[in-house]
């Protein structure tokens, strides 16, 4: 009763079998730019990819192989410590931001 | 004894939440209570249906910020001490995205959006939303999704295999569904169900089918059950 959507989210992460690993890190006035790369399994059908690999043979690149579409999500986090905003990063798509069942994600941090 | 009541979860974006209170209570069942996403009081509820829809727009993934939801914290505390939770479309995906069912929900393999009636291979009736079903018998239900596409990995299909947890199968696969799943069964008492074609659409011959009536008439009869043992207990 009366939960934060944050106390609320943290329960349901053992659901999901994830496990929080810190608190957020101290603010030291910088910002840095964080870029999280989403795409679907490899082991999965990629719908998209596939649709768009059809088109692009169709007007004319006969070689082209291997297409898959996701996502790009661009974000800024206080800190400067870049293992600590991976770790952040990583947490953030563990719960929310990518699904374990049917997507990868690759984080690069920007200072 | 006290009406049976079902809760109706409302998202942003939720579009069969009407229709499925509608279901209810033209069946003649009972009383229903529209849950609000921020809602975390449970009290005189007796199931859950978690509707279909565009919550908050299908953003991220569909279901995933719904999942997210204070009113999702709820449910699962109430399936996880048994109560009736079902998942429809929409709401399917949001069970799987909060972790309530395993597995996930995808873009249909065609890419296009399918809206049209199904026959479903019934493979259990071992559920408070199933018992009027025939094991091994079809129904017709309609499908209405873009992301529908049933995916989990090897070990979790064996496990559903396993644990006779697959409610409904399609006859003709209409989306690329693992195994042609279009429903399974989860919780502590197989008590939650999710799946993506829509009983509240058929519930009368004026609507195309009536393959829905027996998941309400089933609810009614868990329901009813379950408050004769309070009342005798």
């Amino acid at each position: 009763m009366g939960k934060t959507q944050g106390e609320f989210s943290k329960e349901r992460c053992s659901l999901r079998g994830i496990h929080l690993l810190r608190e957020p890190e101290k603010v030291d006035g910088f910002l840095a730019k964080v870029t999280i790369t989403i795409t679907m399994k490899p082991t999965l059908l990629d719908a998209q990819g596939r649709t768009v690999e059809g088109a692009l043979k169709a007007i004319g690149y006969d070689g082209v192989a291997g297409v898959r579409v996701g996502k790009v999500i661009e974000l800024e986090l206080p800190g400067s410590d870049v293992a600590a905003i991976e770790a952040t990063a990583a947490e953030m798509c563990d719960r929310l931001l990518a699904n374990p069942v049917l997507e990868d994600y690759r984080i690069s941090v920007a200072l | 004894m006290s009406t049976p009541t079902i809760g109706v979860v409302v998202f942003p974006g939720s579009n069969c939440d009407r229709d499925a209170a509608a279901a209810w209570t033209e069946l003649g069942f009972g009383n229903v209570k529209m849950l609000w996403h921020q809602d975390t009081d449970l009290t005189g509820i007796d199931a859950i249906i978690v509707p279909g829809g565009f919550s908050y727009g299908d953003a991220l993934r569909a279901g995933a910020v719904a999942a997210m939801s204070p009113v999702m914290d709820a449910v699962a505390d109430f399936a996880a001490e048994g109560g009736p939770v079902a998942g429809i479309c929409n709401g399917f995906q949001i069970l799987c995205e909060a972790g309530l069912l395993p597995g996930a929900l995808t873009r249909n393999a065609g890419l296009t959006f399918l809206c049209k009636p199904t026959v479903l291979k019934v493979c259990t009736d071992d559920s408070p939303f199933l018992f009027e079903y025939e094991v091994g018998g079809s129904v017709i239900i309609p499908i209405a999704h873009g992301e529908g596409r049933y995916v989990c990995s090897p070990e979790t299909l064996a496990e559903l295999e396993e644990n006779d947890l697959i409610a409904f199968r399609y006859a003709e696969n209409p989306n690329g569904s693992l195994g042609d799943i279009a429903g399974i069964i989860g919780g502590p008492d197989r008590n939650v169900l999710g799946m993506m074609p829509h009983p509240e659409r058929a519930v009368s011959e004026a609507l195309g089918s009536t393959g829905g009536i027996p998941f309400f008439v089933s609810l009614a009869g868990a329901i009813q059950q379950s408050l004769n043992e309070v009342t005798v207990g």
